[in-house]
Order: C-alpha cells, then structure tokens, then sequence
C-alpha cells in the first residue's frame, strides 16, 4: 500500500512540476516539505496538489477521501508538513473508510 | 366589506380584459396541442369558468391553488381567478415541498384542476394551516393578514414559489391587477398579423407569466409546447411560424449542441429572448452565427420585481439597458437594485430582508455599468467562489470554456476546503470522448494567459449531462 501511494504521489508531482520553473525534488520524496516555512506551496497550490492526488486515489483505489478537510487542517502534526505524513494521514483515511463501508 | 361589494358593482379593468378578448373575435388567442382556440372563445371560457368558481363557492379573495401547466384551460382559469379577485398559486409540480409551502404560508381554501380544453373543472377544498381559518368558513373572515391590502384594494393577488436552491421556497406575493395592467396593455397595439409566441417558460414562473401577458399586450398567439425538449420547441418553431422565443441560455446550448436549427427552418424567428440566468458571451456569439435572423435581447428580471422591458446593446452584446419607465436601477457594491411598479407586495414565509431600508429589491445579481449606461450581469453574488480572499466568477470562465471546440458545455462552482475556503471546480461535457487526466490538461491549457492563475480550476470532473433545474438554468450552489 505504501509503495503504491509513494508510486502515486510522485506521479502527481510530476504532473506538478511540468508547469513548474523551480521543480519540486523527487530523489528524497518522502522528506518533501508540502506546506510550511519550507514548503513548496501556497495556499492555493497546495489545494491543486491535494486534489490532484484526491483524484489519483478514487481512479487507482475507487475511494473518495478528503486531503483538504477540517480534520487534515487541525491535525497537531501537520500532514502537509511532509510528504510521508501525508501517506500516513492517507493510509489513516482509506482504513477509516473502509471500515466505514464495511459497517 | 360594504366598501369592497360598492367596488365591485363599479366598472372594472378585469370585465375590460374578457370584453376585449371578445371583441377580438376571431383572432387565434392560444395553440395547444395543434388546436387553436380563438380570441372569442377564450373570452367565453373565462366567463364561464368564473361562473364556475363562483358555483362551486370560490369566493373572491380567497388563496385557490392552481396545479396545471399551460394550456387553454389554465389560462383561462387563471383570467377567471383574476376576474374573481382570487390569490392565485399556480403550481405545475405538485411536489411535497410545494405542497408544505403552500398550507404553510398561503392559506389556500381550493385547489383547482382544469382539463387542458376548459371543459373540466376539479374544485376541491384545502385544509387550510391557520387553525382559525378552516375552510367552510365565512368568506373574508379569516383572510391572512398579508392578503389584507388585496381586499382593500379590490385586487386580485399572485403567489410564486421561488425555485430555492437551499432551503424552502419563498412565497413571493404579487398584486395580479397590477401586473396585468402594467403587462397586458390596453391592445391597442394590434398589427393585422398575429405574432406566434411560444410558452417556453412555466406557468408557475414570472417569466411564464410575463410571456402570457406579452401575448395579450400584442393581442398575438400564445403557441403552448407539450413537452419543453430541444426537439419538440424547434419542431413547434418550425410548425406554427413562431416570431418570438422567451428563453434561456441554457436551453439555446441545448438547441445547438443537438444541431435542432439545422433540422428544423428557425427562419421565421424574429426575436429570442433570453434571461433567468446570465449569457455567456461565447454562446451568444455562436448563437447569432447559427441564428443570424434573429435580434438576441437579453431580458432582466425577477419573481419580486417582475420582468423589465430592456434593450440589448446589439445582438451580439451581453449589454443591456433597462428601458422601462416602470422600474428605477441603482448599482450599490457591484449589485443590482430595482425598484418596479410590478414589485412584490411581500414573501408570506420569509422576512424581507432582500428589501433595502429605502424599499429598493436587492437582486443578488452583480453587475457592471458602462457610461453611456449599460449594463452586464457578471454573475450571481451568492456564485461568487472565494479562493483564499480572491473572488472569482463561475460566468467568465464558462464564457472563455464555452470557446473550446472539445467542450460542449460546462458548469463552474466552488467546493468547499479548509485551507482556502473554497476551491475552483468545473464540470464538463465533452464534445467527444475524452479522460478526466485529458479534460484535466485541456481546461488549464485552454484557460492558462486567459485569466488570473488563481481563477484555474483545481478540480476538473467530465460529466455526461449538466445538473439543470426544470427551469433550465445551470445549478451552481451544492448542497
């Protein structure tokens, strides 16, 4: 599972960084910094990016999650502080999701 | 009550209106389902019919439900309630919100149903909501207090139900004399040729009426659809000549997705007008390529103020003027305020809070003015996306969409996020097979040097049909 989201998120910084002058790296992917004083986001593109890979998840996995939800926001830990939390907070969701379904 | 029986034994503008319907003869009033029913025999039904009402204890100023779409027979009804001084609520959906908002705010003593010719008359009783108010009960003696400047002046009155994307719909209560006096005319505007109107727009909406009321303004001919399909209204353009299509930008990109003009001689058209939401100005340059004949003129209304005659700055302009000595504009924070002699006498459930201090009616509707004064609608104030403290507007970026030879059509709304308020989300149809990844990269493509790079959509879904309300406007507010 993890692999697979790590596969997916670099295919979506990919995308990103085609319209990008100052690429985003993706040798040490994992440690990438979304959001934050070493973010290489604002605001707005982070939510380009999350929905991005919003949609990257419901195509690949067929669950619809929300990267962009209170819950993501008020996390102590911030998800978009890196990119492995962000796998994490992903792989927290689909888990809750199918629970969710299977109930 | 001895004040209003003395009015109704004076001279009347209503019996005028039947009088003059019967002094038309002749000349074809209504088209419905390939039957023309004459000016003459209008009159007559509305006489009878009223003679019906009264029959069956229809006592003026009573709220009667009126569940029917166009047809001879609802129009005629509808002139014999006015003639009975009646609250009319038209409703062509008998739907269970509908029906609660009714009980809940009208009163209603009767609900009518006609047959489409006139020749049946359904009257049965409603429980009324107010428990002091039973039907049965003495006429007037419990009539709301809402209804209370209607019998005082001896009018008869008009209930909308607004469409509401959220929440219940609003019961927008008209003085019905008023509006036939301003809409309907004296006719004495009568051209030897009858001009062809098509109902398109409902009976149970303002623009349904204003179309009905143009008809008789003109003394033309009502031409009324059976079903409101791309297909059927440009079989019936075709079929019975029709000089003047009320309608709505949604409904036009219908008509030129399918192709219909090019399957059906739309020749005879004289005048399209559009309204209920605003124009993209890409459609209206494909419009008038298909449809050169025709002048465009964007018409400007609403359920509260009633539709305002204006002018297009020209055919191929989303510019307007208002040009009606009946209503006054002013532009306050980029939105547009009216104030008509057509205004609403007041919402039976909901406080009037679109009412300024100073009684001007708060369109919602954004709109920017040129100096030589006229005006754009730039979109719904409630439409507004909010990224991140940016505004952007769902209208110019469908306009510059609507350009794009692979999107057919496509709709613009704000989704709600946490970290920026909102984001920009698009919906489109394709013009041909497409991926989402590939509708992804056209849209930003097609839209990229064109607007502010925060306007670009975030989220782009391809969708085979578009959400459209029954009124054939684009649904832009989720809930």
């Amino acid at each position: 599972m993890r692999e697979r989201l790590v596969g997916l998120i670099g295919n979506v910084v990919a995308e990103v960084n085609e319209r990008r002058d100052e690429k985003i790296p993706t040798e040490n992917l994992l440690d990438v910094s979304l959001y934050g004083d070493a973010g290489v986001f604002d605001s707005m593109h982070l939510v380009n990016f999350l929905t991005l890979v919003e949609e990257a998840i419901e195509d690949e996995f067929d669950v619809e999650i929300s990267l962009t939800s209170e819950k993501a926001v008020s996390r102590r830990v911030s998800p978009f502080s890196r990119v492995s939390r962000l796998i994490e907070f992903i792989e927290e969701e689909m888990n809750e999701n199918a629970e969710t379904t299977a109930a | 009550m001895s004040d209003e029986l003395d009015r109704r034994d004076a001279p009347d503008r209503r019996d005028e209106l039947a009088e003059r319907f019967a002094r038309l003869g002749d000349r074809p009033a209504v088209i419905d389902k390939g039957r023309t029913h004459s000016y003459g025999d209008l009159a007559h039904a509305i006489r009878t019919t009223a003679d019906r009402l009264r029959e069956r204890g229809v006592a003026p100023h009573e709220a009667v439900v009126l569940n029917a779409d166009f047809s001879f027979g609802s129009i005629a009804t509808l002139l014999a309630l006015y003639l009975n001084r009646n609250v009319v609520v038209p409703l062509v959906a008998f739907t269970e919100g509908a029906l609660r908002t009714v009980n809940d705010s009208c009163a209603p003593r009767h609900l009518v149903k006609v047959a489409d010719d006139g020749s049946e008359l359904v009257v049965e009783p409603m429980a009324a909501a107010d428990p002091g108010a039973q039907a049965g009960t003495e006429p007037g003696a419990a009539t709301p207090e809402a209804y209370r400047p209607l019998v005082e002046a001896g009018a008869a009155g008009l209930v909308l139900l607004s469409s509401g994307s959220t929440g219940a719909p609003k019961a927008i209560l008209h003085n019905l004399d008023t509006l036939v006096a301003e809409k309907a005319g004296s006719g004495d505007r009568v051209g030897s040729r009858t001009t062809n109107i098509l109902m398109f727009l409902l009976f149970d909406h303002i623009g349904g009426i204003n179309s009905l009321l143009g008809v008789f303004k003109v003394n033309g001919t009502a031409v009324l659809p059976a079903r409101r399909t791309p297909e059927e209204i440009c079989a019936l353009i075709e079929e019975h000549g029709i000089r003047l299509l009320p309608t709505s930008p949604t409904f036009l990109n219908l008509i030129l997705i399918g192709d219909y003009h090019r399957k059906h001689d739309l020749s005879s058209l004289r005048m399209i007008s559009y309204g209920t939401e605003p124009m993209p100005e890409e459609l209206l340059r494909r419009l008038h390529t298909a449809l050169p004949r025709a002048r465009l003129l964007q018409t400007f209304g609403t359920s509260e103020t009633g539709i305002s005659a204006t002018t297009s700055e020209s055919s191929e302009s989303t510019y307007f003027r208002i040009s009606d000595e009946n209503v006054r504009y002013r532009i306050v924070d980029g939105e547009l305020q009216l104030k008509s002699r057509t205004q609403f006498m007041g919402y039976l459930n909901y406080p009037d809070d679109s009412l300024t201090e100073d009684g001007w009616f708060r369109t919602g509707d954004l709109v920017e003015e040129k100096e030589d004064g006229f005006l754009k609608v730039k979109g719904r104030a409630k439409e507004v996306i909010n990224v991140g403290g940016e505004k952007v507007l769902p209208l110019e970026l469908e306009s510059i969409l609507l350009g794009s030879p692979l999107i057919d059509d496509c709709v613009v709304y704000g989704r709600p996020n946490s970290i920026t308020g909102q984001s920009v989300c698009v919906d489109v149809k394709p013009s041909g097979p497409m991926t989402r990844a590939e509708a992804r990269r056209h849209v930003r493509e097609f839209l990229e040097g064109k607007v502010e790079p925060f306007k670009l959509p975030a989220k782009v879904n391809l969708v085979e049909e578009l959400r459209v309300s029954e009124r054939f406007k684009k649904q832009r507010i989720r809930a």
